[in-house]
Formats: C-alpha cells, structure tokens, sequence
C-alpha cells in the first residue's frame, strides 16, 4: 500500500463536482415534482379512490350487469388468475 | 490400488488459499442462514465460494491443456454482469417494489438523499489516497451508495479486478445497517436533538404524478448522466409498471419472480470473482475498510447536512432523518425511526424516514452515474 497524495488531489475536483451535480439534480428534480403536484392537483388519490369505491357500490347493486368489453373479461380473469396464486411460491422480497 | 489413487489425485492440486475461501465461503453462508444477514446473496455468494475455488473446478473457464473447458458461473458471469444485464433486470424489479408516494408528498426532504451520497465522494478521494487506480477507486466508492445493483454495475462498467470484494463489502455493509448506523448517529447529535418532533402532513399525491415522476425523473438524469441512463431507466419502468394501474399482473411478476429469479442467479454468477488468486490479497481487506467509511460518511453526511438546515431554519428538524438518505432500503428508515423511539416512545419518525430513504435510492443512482460520467472508462 503506498499513500498517493497526487492521486488524491487529483480526486478532490472529482468529489467537489461530483457532490455539486447531485445536490443540483436533487434540486430540479424537487422542483419537477412540485410543479407535477401543482399540475395535477385537481384530483387527489383519495378522490379517485372515492371514485372507486362508487363503482363498486354500483356494481354490487347488479352483479349481473353484462361487462362492457372483451377487455373487463379478460381483466377479471387475470384478477382471479392473480389471487388464486398460492403467495407461498414466492420467497422473499427482501432485497 | 493405482486407479483407486487417480480417482483422488486431484487433491493434490489442492492449495491453502483454496481452503481458506472454503472457510470465507462458509463465513458468508453462516451469516446468511445464522444472522440472516442479506441471506438471499450472500447464501448463494458463499455456495459459489467453495464451487469456484474447488481444484480444477469445472464451474469456471478454464484452460485444461491448450483447450478452453467453459465452465458454466463463467458462461452465466459473461452473460449476465459482464453485460451489466442482472442488475438492471433487478432494478426493475426493485422499481416495481418502490411506492414513491412517501416522497412525492412531501418532496423537499429529498435533498437528504443527495446530502447521504457523500460518503461516495469522500472514499473515491481517500482511495485514491490510498494507491488505487481512480477507476477501482470509483469502483470501491460505490460501495457507499448501498445498493447492490448499482455498485455492481459501476465496478462492472469500470472493470475493476476487486469486483468481489466490492460486491460482498456492499451486501455485508447493506446488512450491518442496523449495527453501523446507531453510534455514528449518536455521536453527531445530542439527546434533546434526537428527541425533536416533526410534524407530518400526508400531501395529496395524484395517480397522475406518481405516473409521470418516473418518466420525468429518467429524462432528467438521462440529460445529465446518459451512461446512467440504463440504471434509473430500469429502476423508474419498474415504478411504472406498479403505478401505472393497469398492468398489475406484470408488477406482481416483476416484484416477486422476476426479482427471485435474477438473485437466485446473481450471487452464484458474482461467486466467479471470488477465486482465491483475486479475492485473497491486501487490497482486499484495504476495500472492506474503505466500504465502511463510505457507509460511516454516508450516514455522517445526512445527520450533518440536517444539522446544518437547522442552524437557518425556524422549524427545527430531528437531525437523525438525514442519516435514512442511504439507499439501504427500508433498513435505514427502520433504523433511525427506532432511535427516536428509544429517545421518546412517542415520537414518530418513520413517515419521513421512508420518504427519505426512497429518495436515497434515487440518489444513489444518480451518484454513480455522475460517476461514471466524471471518470473515463
């Protein structure tokens, strides 16, 4: 092991623009994100939830309204593909 | 009795250094099973271990008299880091177990994640320092981004002969989280600093943002950092797909499968750097010792920076937050919401933590692709 104090110095640029470039992406993409909550403020996730929910309600009200689309069924049974999966296949998501 | 012999002469092709990566292999697999220490690499690290430094293994590449006998964590190494191909199939799975929500409500705490990337910058300098070529240098750095994704495909890209250690230093570190951070906390701050409250109001975060701040996030570090580009890519088509509403199934998939599959292979593939000629040297334990500086002054530089805000602000902030700003994700955010448990039992923190430590993950990407921007090839 050998102390390079060139190799040092010629790091600390490195580390100065380094520590600058991610303070100032940083800080655009914080300003990114408030102006995207400004711009789409007008429905909020517990409004569309609200939304949802309706849906559902009219749904259960006629459980047997015919689906609209080819698309609905399809959907429906990938929800019933999903949840009939045994969750014990999967192994860990502790990355 | 002579063929009974043969059948067991490659014993003599044994060599101590062998047995000694046996014995570190056995190591990694004790931690793995006993401790539970990041048990999904560093199992699989540690069985590769004993397979690659086996006498005249036929798991690696290897020239068997004036013939190249391909062995198949060689074949799997070429075509899956050597590539950079596993960590970036790994991001997207990561991406799709993200919820940037904490975040995205509350957005100006972000800038700890970018304060927590300074023990990256701190350890390229010191490693130079101390000897290393500056490309190894960026490549051991990286160590302190915490993400193992990201350090293997900054060392990948550059090269790096300690790719090994690197990436064990970088899982082991990620693991010990929980150990590390505590005293380096407790050190910078004083008891009536860790038992300042905040304050937190859930902002109304539209589906409509959550969907396009990772298209937004991969544009923007695409224009500053394109070699980058790939890694935050990943990451943010992964958030996507979750966030996206309608393609919960590929989400499930990338969240789960997806994600299994590339680490049941990635730490037996990264097990190729782990042959005893590469692995066994000073520079080795020197790599280690860097990658804990670079978790110390990570962590240094959040509480530091939120020390800092708290000299100009009215508002005060618990200064402890900062130190969730690395990647090592949710154990930092755990952590440091548990020390302001331990101070005051009634003082939350984990609202903000999360937030922050989501927002480290961003910002090691970033880091390393300044990196690899700032440093040639």
């Amino acid at each position: 092991m050998k102390i390079d104090i060139d190799a040092f110095m010629d790091s600390l640029p490195i580390m100065g623009i380094g520590l600058l470039g991610i303070f100032i992406v940083t800080i655009v993409i914080i300003a990114g994100i408030y102006i995207l909550r400004a711009l789409t403020a007008g429905k909020s996730e517990s409004d569309k939830s609200n939304d949802e929910d309706a849906a559902k309600v009219s749904e259960a009200a006629d459980p047997n309204a015919p689906k609209e689309s080819a698309m609905d069924l399809m959907e429906e049974r990938e929800k019933k593909d999903f949840l009939e999966t045994d969750d014990t296949l999967y192994i860990s998501k502790d990355l | 009795m002579g063929e009974l012999l043969s059948l067991f002469s490659n014993v003599t092709n044994l060599d101590y250094k062998q047995v000694i990566m046996w014995a570190i292999g056995g190591i990694l697999i004790y931690l793995a099973i006993k401790k539970k220490m990041e048990p999904t690499l560093l199992l699989p690290i540690g069985f590769g271990t004993i397979l690659v430094n086996l006498p005249m293994s036929g798991a690696i590449s290897q020239m068997v008299g004036d013939i190249l006998q391909e062995g198949p964590i060689s074949i799997l190494f070429e075509s899956g880091i050597a590539n950079e191909l596993f960590p970036l199939l790994l991001f997207v799975g990561i991406g799709a177990m993200i919820d940037f929500g904490p975040l995205l409500s509350n957005p100006k705490l972000m800038i700890f994640g970018a304060a927590a990337q300074f023990g990256i910058f701190f350890t390229l300098s010191l490693a130079s320092l101390f000897g290393f070529e500056l490309r190894d240098a960026a490549s051991i750095a990286i160590i302190g981004a915490a993400d193992g994704p990201t350090s293997i495909f900054v060392a990948n890209y550059f090269g790096t002969k300690y790719i090994g250690a690197i990436i064990v230093a970088a899982y082991s570190y990620m693991a010990l989280v929980p150990i590390v951070q505590p005293p380096i906390i407790k050190l910078l701050t004083t008891k009536k600093e860790r038992k300042i409250r905040m304050e937190y109001t859930a902002g109304n975060v539209s589906k409509t943002a959550k969907i396009i701040f990772p298209i937004f996030v991969t544009i923007l570090t695409g224009l500053v950092a394109p070699n980058a580009v790939a890694l935050i890519g990943f990451l943010m088509f992964g958030n996507l797909i979750r966030e996206c509403g309608v393609l919960d199934s590929l989400s499930e998939t990338a969240q789960s499968d997806l994600a299994n599959l590339i680490t049941l292979f990635l730490g037996i593939t990264i097990a190729e750097k782990m042959q005893a000629d590469a692995f066994l040297n000073p520079q080795t334990l020197l790599i280690l010792g860097l990658g804990l500086i670079a978790f110390i002054f990570d962590t240094a530089g959040g509480v530091l920076f939120a020390k800092l805000i708290n000299l100009f602000s009215k508002k005060k902030i618990n200064p402890m937050i900062g130190a969730a700003g690395i990647s090592a994700f949710p154990m930092s955010a755990r952590v440091v919401h548990q020390l302001g448990l331990e101070e005051d039992s009634s003082n939350f923190l984990l609202a903000h933590t999360i937030g922050i430590n989501v927002s480290g993950q961003i910002a090691s990407v970033i880091a390393g692709g300044l990196i690899l921007n700032l440093i040639a090839r």
